[in-house]
């Protein structure tokens, strides 16, 4: 007997609210200025921002710039990206902590050979020169030398 | 012997056809603050939370993971529901149970869904069998008509009758600043001529697309007694589900097997014989104006084919015997995710004497249901009377 099998495609299309703290979060980055929020309570600085606090069960309204400069916690270099990913290869996805915030980023590791990622330890942000208003204003990550 | 539970307060969004002001997350927070205000606790009184939401509509995966900071689930104990337009009820049973076993004795249930994010009549349309039956059916709205052809056919209703439904949820709409679709000049002939999308569901007769949460705080009964002044006490849950070949739906919104069982099972609980009689109001999931109609037969309102003449006689408005949806129903507000919590929590409200503008006077019973998939019912009964 033969194996049916019945194929389907289905399309849906999706549009995201940003609300109210990743609004400003997302303008900051168009202007190239990355904002984060801190917890008045438990002083954690939440970066993409949160305006409220979960833990502490209370909103956030205190605002802070942080600099476009932090830490490489981990990374991992991803040998055959899939079509949602941008296409380069092999992709380098970084876990970045900018200077004071508490929270990690993930974004893509560049300007340097995966073979040597290894050993990098700061990175910085490096801008697109036409921003827009999304987490890809900043084009990638690059080691700070 | 499961322990006595109550609901101390709830929590509404305004529910818009849009929220582009808010988030998911954030969205949720406002139903959740208010609840936890309505009862003067804290999120750290929350022993557990049960959430729902239809994920497919959205188009996101795990929502509650990424909303957690919004929600309070950070570390809490959690589960997460995903029953289709029951997800309200069955999240608020899961709640039930949760604090009827012993385990927990404050426990927080939230729906939500932004139903303006996704495209929710192509994600229905996933509903369908895949082999058999989804070459054929799209959406929500072509399998519902066909249920109510039939409904006309089998009892002899009509689209006047239906309409009245419509009119009486957007009018009752009015009473109730959180609902979506408010309109207080709403006439019979309005609907009648709105636009047909499939014979004989015509555009006022559906119910619309909103973007919503709710929040509904559960509570043993010594907790209850101290934080509420007076608490709706769930006197009886039911469900019942059967199977989901639409081919098999013709007859399911005029003698819908699941609400038959399921209603019958609470009302036996609950000791009610006459439901017309013993309960004061309620609050159902009535998709569209038709399935009102059937539902007042199913439940046993009414006899089988009295569904138009209920309507007829004013039972059901405001003033009448038996008051369905004074908040405005399904027909004039729809987060799915969040909807049958809504009819848990209007319940609630009209027990606990705060339902405002919309309140009924004098309510001691009242009755809430979730209707979803094709063919799921969820049913709870809540008294004033613990």
């Amino acid at each position: 007997m033969d194996e049916w099998v019945v194929h389907q495609r289905i399309k849906i299309p999706f549009m995201y609210t940003a609300g109210r703290a990743l609004t400003r979060f997302l303008e900051g980055l168009a202007r190239g200025e990355i904002w984060a929020t801190r917890c008045a309570s438990c002083g954690r600085v939440y970066l993409p921002p949160l305006n409220f606090c979960g833990r502490c069960w209370r909103g956030i309204d205190r605002w802070c710039q942080l600099p476009p400069l932090g830490e490489l916690i981990s990374y991992t270099i991803i040998q055959r990206p899939l079509p949602e990913h941008p296409d380069r290869s092999p992709l380098i996805l970084g876990l970045i902590r900018l200077d004071g915030a508490d929270t990690n980023l993930v974004h893509l590791i560049g300007d340097v050979d995966p073979s040597e990622v290894e050993r990098v330890t700061r990175v910085r942000a490096v801008w697109r020169d036409e921003r827009p208003a999304s987490i890809l204003a900043i084009s990638h990550f690059a080691p700070l030398t | 012997m499961p322990r006595r539970v109550a609901i101390i307060s709830t929590g509404q969004t305004k529910h818009r056809a849009k929220r582009r002001d808010v988030n998911v997350r954030e969205l949720i927070t406002e139903a959740v603050t208010r609840a936890l205000e309505e009862a003067d606790i804290r999120m750290k009184d929350i022993d557990a939370v049960v959430i729902g939401n239809m994920e497919p509509f959205e188009g996101f995966l795990f929502p509650e993971l990424w909303a957690v900071e919004g929600w309070g689930g950070y570390l809490k104990p959690s589960v997460k529901f995903n029953t289709g337009g029951t997800v309200g009820t069955t999240t608020a049973i899961a709640a039930y149970y949760y604090v009827a076993s012993g385990i927990y004795d404050v426990v927080l249930a939230i729906g939500f869904e932004k139903q303006s994010e996704g495209h929710t009549q192509t994600a229905i349309t996933t509903v369908g069998d895949p082999i058999w039956e989804r070459a054929i059916m799209a959406g929500a709205v072509g399998n519902f008509a066909v249920m109510a052809s039939t409904y006309i056919h089998d009892s002899g209703v009509t689209e006047e009758q239906a309409a009245k439904v419509a009119v009486k949820a957007r009018r009752n709409a009015c009473n109730n600043e959180y609902a979506h679709l408010q309109m207080p000049d709403i006439t019979v002939e309005d609907v009648l001529k709105s636009r047909m999308l499939a014979y004989p569901v015509k555009l006022l007769d559906m119910c619309p697309q909103s973007d919503g949460a709710c929040a509904v705080v559960f509570a043993e009964e010594s907790r209850a007694k101290q934080l509420a002044p007076r608490p709706a006490w769930i006197k009886a849950v039911a469900t019942a589900h059967e199977q989901q070949y639409m081919g098999d739906s013709p007859k399911r919104l005029a003698a819908m097997r699941s609400q038959v069982a399921a209603s019958r099972r609470a009302y036996a609980y609950a000791g009610i014989t006459n439901p017309r009689k013993e309960l004061d109001v309620a609050e159902i999931y009535e998709v569209a104006s038709f399935a009102e109609l059937a539902m007042y037969e199913n439940l046993g309102f009414c006899e089988r084919g009295e569904g138009g003449k209920l309507i007829d006689a004013g039972v059901t408005e405001m003033t009448g015997e038996l008051p369905v949806n004074p908040s405005g129903g399904v027909l004039s507000t729809n987060p799915i995710g969040a909807t049958a919590l809504i009819r848990v929590a209007e319940a609630a409200l009209q027990v606990m004497g705060k339902a405002g503008k919309r309140q009924i006077d004098g309510v001691r019973t009242a009755l809430a249901t979730g209707y979803g998939g094709n063919a799921w019912t969820d049913v709870m009964i809540l008294s004033r009377d613990l």
